[in-house]
Parts: structure tokens; C-alpha cells; sequence
């Protein structure tokens, strides 16, 4: 008996507690503070379609989380030399991608900044290898 | 045959009236889409009638509701800056207040919170106590935002029902602010790693250690089995990567993990007002 | 008669005063749908032109915006997928519809379509197809084409087929980096090819890159023989990079080359979207 009064008594206090602070819609504001997590998704490590990938994924997030975790920015690029290779490899076959990686860590000297686009907002010149470079030909404007 | 004709207008006119929808019938249909939470289409109908009001007639009513209905779906800026017209269309003092609470309510969603704050300015004095209670609750949320504690304990123990809970929140706020990132890059570069386990990161800290320390090993030991110059070349460029980035990096996840535990401590204070 | 004359026009009046204040007729549609389009709310535009195009699918510029709509939303996929419902018979559209069309049948690349689309319009002038047909031989590299296409027209008064054509003579007449070339410098001494091709600093890396690694590989053959991982692990990076330096040679020739051809097609670009 007494256990139900007390049980009551909480529930409706609890009760109470919710009805006391609708108002102010707390739930709301839960993301003004930045959470600091500074841990990245690594998307170019999946949908991966055959074992070859499979592998280079591996290697790729063997880099990334044990190796270039421990390290800032250092590539001049984006997406970053690692990333490159990956997305390389994805979409030009391992030999041709191999190749591309290659070429890209020699051209990875921020020696000649005027031939690349530069991302403003990361202020990282641009690098892509899925890019294919068209000029769009009808204006998105009118 | 006059009948006829006459017929045939008056039901024409009548179907026409009955398929019409003037400023007037757009307005009621677009605030009884608001009454029914049919926030989406209620935005489109309300624009429809913002571009067609040439005489301004209908405006000045809409602009509350429409910037509650985008408020609603989720676009505070937008709902910001009808609040704002709603606020300059009415002259009813109570209705300027709730405005402006939303207003502040819309900046507070968009992290911005020193905008939130010259609306908090933007209040009368006297307010009735569920209100003034709603404006100390968004007071507290500005002054944590900005890094001013003590006011925020203050105004979130006037609110709260257990200050006590409120107390020990704030003391546990009060370690993070312990934890030093410079502290951590030195200890870092004493010792790989150390900063890391300093700031609560084990896993970093070994991660750091082990790569750190490892090459470190690789090139001592290249040192005496080959040659200097083997080592200078082969190893020394990665270790002094890993070692200046290791301690850089210290520096970054001690900031992350200050932000990380104030996060935690600002949403269990929000858990007392739910 | 005169009075059954007379409530007939002031009901027709007063059908029309109503016709005028309801918000959701064809006409008010159309112009808040002209409205969204101007303001750059494509989507609400699409919604709207959709309706119009519902009520009315004769009226000739609402179908123009409604296709437009979607070129301007991103979609012009689903544009060219509508158009074809639009018109069963798009040989017999009108010019203006037929330019839209083409537009949309440029931004998505369809080239098939296009040409048969072009082949077959009839409202479309000469000179219009000669102009799609020549944007698109310049949009798809082959200035060669171009140039015999363009040549059709004859009038030299009009300032975009001169432009066009003098840019596709600065297109044929400029100099060229042949990848071959690069490739086989690049070959014989690492980085050499990009020397050619103007990277002349990222050439010196690469050589840095491989002739460190050769060094390091030669220094270890000697002092551990054959039989050792070492020299292999330098032999295997080194040779990485000295094929990916061949094959970044010949890219970087081909990189020159798109880029003064992108510049063009730049140029060619604001031409047609200046006169279309």
C-alpha cells in the first residue's frame, strides 16, 4: 500500500515536472554547443565492388585511422593524397589508379598553386579523380 | 428564353464564385492549413498571397504565422526575419514580446547566440512570471554559450526546481576548464602520447606512443646497423612527421574534448528543464 | 433584346472582375510561376508551371517555363522526360519551344536525340541548327567539324557565328603539347616530359622522388645482395613512381591541352548563352 502511494506520488510529481517546463522547449537548443567530435567518416572506404577494393579500402582505413589520425593537415589537396588513391583506384581499375596515386604524391608539393581551383572554405586546392572536367554548356541562370 | 439566360449567369457566376479563390479565401485557406499544422502547403499559400497583396493589405496579418509555419518546418532564418516584419506590423506590446521570444528562440537554433542576446535587450521590464521565467531560461542559455558561467548558474537556479543538481552541473563545468591544450602539447612533446592521456584520450595516446616510438626504434636501430645517412633519409622525415604532428594534434584533441565535456554538461542542464 | 443584351455583358463583367481576383486562375498562375522563376525558386516554379501547363498545355510560353523550370532546378532529366509527354510531335514545335528543348537536350549531352531532333524540326531556322550543330561539335572536342559546320553560313554580319568562328580557328591554330612526346621524354630521363609540358617543378620532384628511391635501391643491392627485402621495397617505390611519372607526363600534356580547350569552350559558352 504504502509502495503504490509513494509510486503515485513520484509519477505525478514527475508529471508535474513535465507540465512545469514545456515552456521553455529545451529539446530544441540540445545542438547550440559544438559537440567536439573531430572524428571523420571515411565514406570513400565504402560500397566497395570487388576484393581489390575490398583490399585497398583496408589499407586505406589502416592509413587513416592509425597513421594519419596521429598527424594535421599536411597534403595541399582535396581530397587528400590517401583519399585520392582510394577513389583513383575506384574508378580507374588498380593499374591506372596506381599510376595516378603515384603521380599525384610528386605533384603533392604546393610548389605550383596557380594550376589547381582552390576550395575556399577548406583553402585546400582542388583535386579530384572522378572529375571530367566539362564545361557546362547552357547557363544555370536564365 | 429570358429565364433561360438568367439561369444559366446566375449558376455560372455561382460556379465561378465557388471555384474562385481571392486574396480573402487564399488567406482563410492558408490559416486554416496553419490551424491544421499543414505547416509546408500553408507556406506556399502565404507567399502566394505576399506576392499578389499589391496594396498590403493582407501582409501585415500574414507575417506572424508565416514565420511560425517556417519556424515549424525547420527554417529559423527565414522565421527570423518574418518575425521581424511581424514584429514591425503590430503595436500590441504583449505580441512584440512574444516575437521577440521567438526571435531569440530562432537564433538560439542557429547558434548565434550574441544575436540572441541584443534581442534579450530588445524586451520591456516588466514581464508576467511565465515569461520572465521563459526569458531567465534563454539568458542562461546565452551566457553558457558565451563562456559567462556564473551568470548562467545564476539564472538557471532562479528557474530550476532542484538547485542543488544545477550546483554540482556548474561544478563539474568548472573542471573541465582544468584541462589546458597547451598543457597538452608540451607534455606531448616531452613524451608522445602524454598529452593525449592527459586529455582522456587512450587511444590516441597509444596510437601516438606507438608510431612515435616505433620509428623512433626504426631509426636507431638503422643508425647502428647501417649508416647515419640511412637513417637521415629513410626514417627521420616520418619520425619528425609523426612527432611534431603528434604534439599538434595533442593540442587539438584536448580543445575537442574541453568542447566534448561542455557539451555533455550543457545538455544534463537542459535535462532539468524537460 | 437590349436588356437581355446588356445583363449578359455586365455578368460577363462581373465573371471576368471575379476572374481577376482569384489567385489560382491560369493568368494569376502564371505570373506568380514567372515570379518564382525570376526569384530563383525553381522547385515552387516547377510546382506551379506544372499546374499551369495542367489547366492549359497550348499556351506556348508556359510550356517554355515549365521546361525551363526544370532546367534551372537541376532536373533536366526529368525536363527532356516531360517534354517528350509535352510534345508527341517535337518536329513540329514552334522556334521558341524548339530552342528550349535544344537547351535542355545540350545540358543533359543527349547528342543522338539532338541531332535527330535538329535533323527533323521545322520551325527551326538554318541558321539555328547550323548553330546547335556547331556548339555541339565544339563541345565535344571536334573544332575540325566544327569549323566545315559553321562554314554554312554564309552572312558575315552576325556577331556570334564571327566569334564562333574565330574561336575555333584559335581552337585549330593553337599549339598543342603532344602526350607521346611527353611521355617518351619522361621515359628516357624521369620528369623531363613535364619539363616539356611546363611543370617544370613538379618534374623536379619527380626526378628527386625517383632518383632517390634508385639510390637508395643501388646502395642496397650492394651492400645485401640480391637475396634481401630492402633494396627490393626501394626497387618496387621507386619504380612506382617512375611509371606513374611517365603516365603523369602524358597527363599533364593532355591537362595543358583541355585547359586552353576548356578556356575556349568557356568563351563559346557565354556566346550562346548571350544569344539563345
Amino acid at each position: 500500500m504504502r509502495f503504490t502511494v509513494i509510486a503515485f506520488l513520484l509519477l505525478s510529481l514527475s508529471g508535474l515536472k513535465n507540465e512545469a517546463f514545456s515552456q521553455y522547449s529545451a529539446g530544441k537548443y540540445r545542438n547550440m554547443l559544438d559537440d567536439g567530435n573531430i572524428k571523420p567518416e571515411f565514406w570513400q572506404a565504402k560500397d566497395n565492388k570487388n576484393e581489390i577494393q575490398v583490399a585497398f579500402s583496408g589499407l586505406f582505413l589502416f592509413y587513416k585511422n592509425f597513421m594519419s589520425s596521429q598527424d594535421l593537415t599536411v597534403c595541399t589537396f582535396t581530397p587528400s593524397c590517401s583519399e585520392y588513391g582510394i577513389l583513383a583506384i575506384k574508378h580507374h581499375g588498380l593499374i591506372k589508379g596506381g599510376l595516378m596515386t603515384f603521380d599525384r604524391l610528386t605533384r603533392c608539393n604546393g610548389l605550383s598553386p596557380q594550376k589547381y581551383e582552390i576550395d575556399t572554405k577548406l583553402r585546400l586546392l582542388k583535386d579530384d579523380p572522378r572529375n571530367t572536367f566539362q564545361v557546362p554548356i547552357v547557363s544555370s541562370l536564365k | 428564353m429570358k429565364p433561360a439566360i438568367f439561369l444559366t449567369l446566375i449558376i455560372s457566376l455561382a460556379f465561378t464564385k465557388a471555384n474562385a479563390q481571392n486574396l480573402e479565401q487564399t488567406f482563410d485557406f492558408a490559416n486554416s492549413l496553419f490551424e491544421n499544422k499543414k505547416y509546408e502547403s500553408a507556406v506556399e499559400a502565404y507567399r502566394r498571397i505576399l506576392f499578389f497583396d499589391q496594396e498590403n493589405l493582407y501582409s501585415p496579418l500574414i507575417y506572424k504565422n508565416i514565420a511560425e509555419s517556417l519556424y515549424e518546418t525547420g527554417k529559423p532564418e527565414e522565421a527570423a526575419y518574418y518575425y521581424e516584419l511581424a514584429y514591425f506590423s503590430t503595436e500590441n506590446d504583449t505580441i512584440k514580446t512574444e516575437l521577440t521570444l521567438k526571435r531569440i528562440s530562432c537564433f538560439l537554433i542557429l547558434k548565434q547566440p550574441q544575436y540572441a542576446q541584443v534581442e534579450l535587450f530588445n524586451l520591456p521590464e516588466t514581464l508576467d512570471s511565465e515569461t520572465r521565467n521563459l526569458v531567465t531560461f534563454y539568458e542562461a542559455l546565452v551566457y553558457f554559450a558565451q563562456g559567462e558561467y556564473a551568470q548562467s548558474e545564476t539564472a538557471f537556479k532562479s528557474i530550476a526546481t532542484d538547485t542543488l543538481v544545477i550546483e554540482s552541473l556548474f561544478n563539474k563545468n568548472a573542471k573541465i576548464d582544468r584541462l589546458n591544450p597547451k598543457t597538452a602539447k608540451v607534455l606531448s612533446i616531452i613524451m608522445p602520447g602524454l598529452g593525449q592521456f592527459y586529455a582522456g584520450d587512450v587511444k590516441n595516446g597509444i596510437n601516438s606512443l606507438v608510431l612515435s616510438g616505433g620509428l623512433f626504434f626504426l631509426g636507431i636501430r638503422s643508425a647502428i646497423n647501417n649508416s647515419l645517412l640511412d637513417a637521415t633519409i629513410s626514417v627521420l622525415p616520418w619520425f619528425q612527421r609523426y612527432y611534431t604532428g603528434g604534439f599538434k594534434k595533442a593540442e587539438v584533441i584536448a580543445e575537442a574534448k574541453i568542447k566534448e565535456r561542455r557539451y555533455k554538461v550543457y545538455n544534463e542542464l537542459l535535462d532539468q528543464f524537460e | 433584346m437590349k436588356k437581355t443584351l446588356l445583363s449578359i455583358l455586365f455578368s460577363v463583367f462581373l465573371i471576368s472582375l471575379q476572374a481577376q481576383s482569384d489567385l489560382f486562375n491560369l493568368e494569376n498562375s502564371r505570373k506568380f510561376g514567372e515570379y518564382l522563376l525570376q526569384s530563383g525558386q525553381y522547385q515552387l516554379a516547377v510546382k506551379e508551371f506544372e499546374r499551369v501547363v495542367f489547366l492549359d498545355s497550348i499556351h506556348e510560353p508556359s510550356t517554355i517555363n515549365l521546361l525551363r523550370s526544370y532546367r534551372l532546378a537541376g532536373n533536366a532529366d526529368d525536363g527532356l522526360s516531360r517534354a517528350a509527354v509535352l510534345f508527341p510531335q517535337p518536329a513540329l514545335i514552334s522556334r521558341n519551344q524548339a530552342i528550349e528543348y535544344s537547351k535542355l537536350l545540350l545540358t543533359t549531352r543527349n547528342w543522338d536525340r539532338a541531332n535527330q531532333f535538329w535533323s527533323t524540326q521545322i520551325n527551326l531556322n538554318g541558321s539555328d541548327k547550323v548553330l546547335f550543330k556547331t556548339t555541339e561539335n565544339i563541345f565535344t572536342d571536334h573544332f575540325k567539324e566544327a569549323k566545315i559546320s559553321i562554314a554554312e553560313i554564309k552572312d558575315t554580319s552576325s556577331v556570334i557565328v564571327e566569334s564562333y568562328r574565330s574561336l575555333i580557328d584559335r581552337a585549330i591554330d593553337s599549339p598543342r603539347k603532344s602526350p607521346f612526346l611527353a611521355g617518351a621524354l619522361s621515359t628516357a630521363v624521369p620528369g623531363l616530359g613535364k619539363v616539356y609540358t611546363g611543370d617544370w617543378k613538379d618534374a623536379i620532384v619527380s626526378l628527386i622522388f625517383t632518383g632517390g628511391m634508385a639510390f637508395q635501391a643501388v646502395r642496397n643491392f650492394n651492400k645485401h645482395g640480391i637475396n634481401n627485402y630492402r633494396p627490393w621495397v626501394y626497387t618496387t617505390i621507386g619504380a612506382g613512381f617512375y611509371l606513374g611519372n611517365i603516365f603523369g607526363s602524358v597527363k599533364s600534356a593532355k591537362d595543358r591541352n583541355r585547359k586552353r580547350i576548356n578556356t575556349i569552350q568557356h568563351e563559346a559558352s557565354d556566346l550562346f548563352n548571350a544569344y539563345y
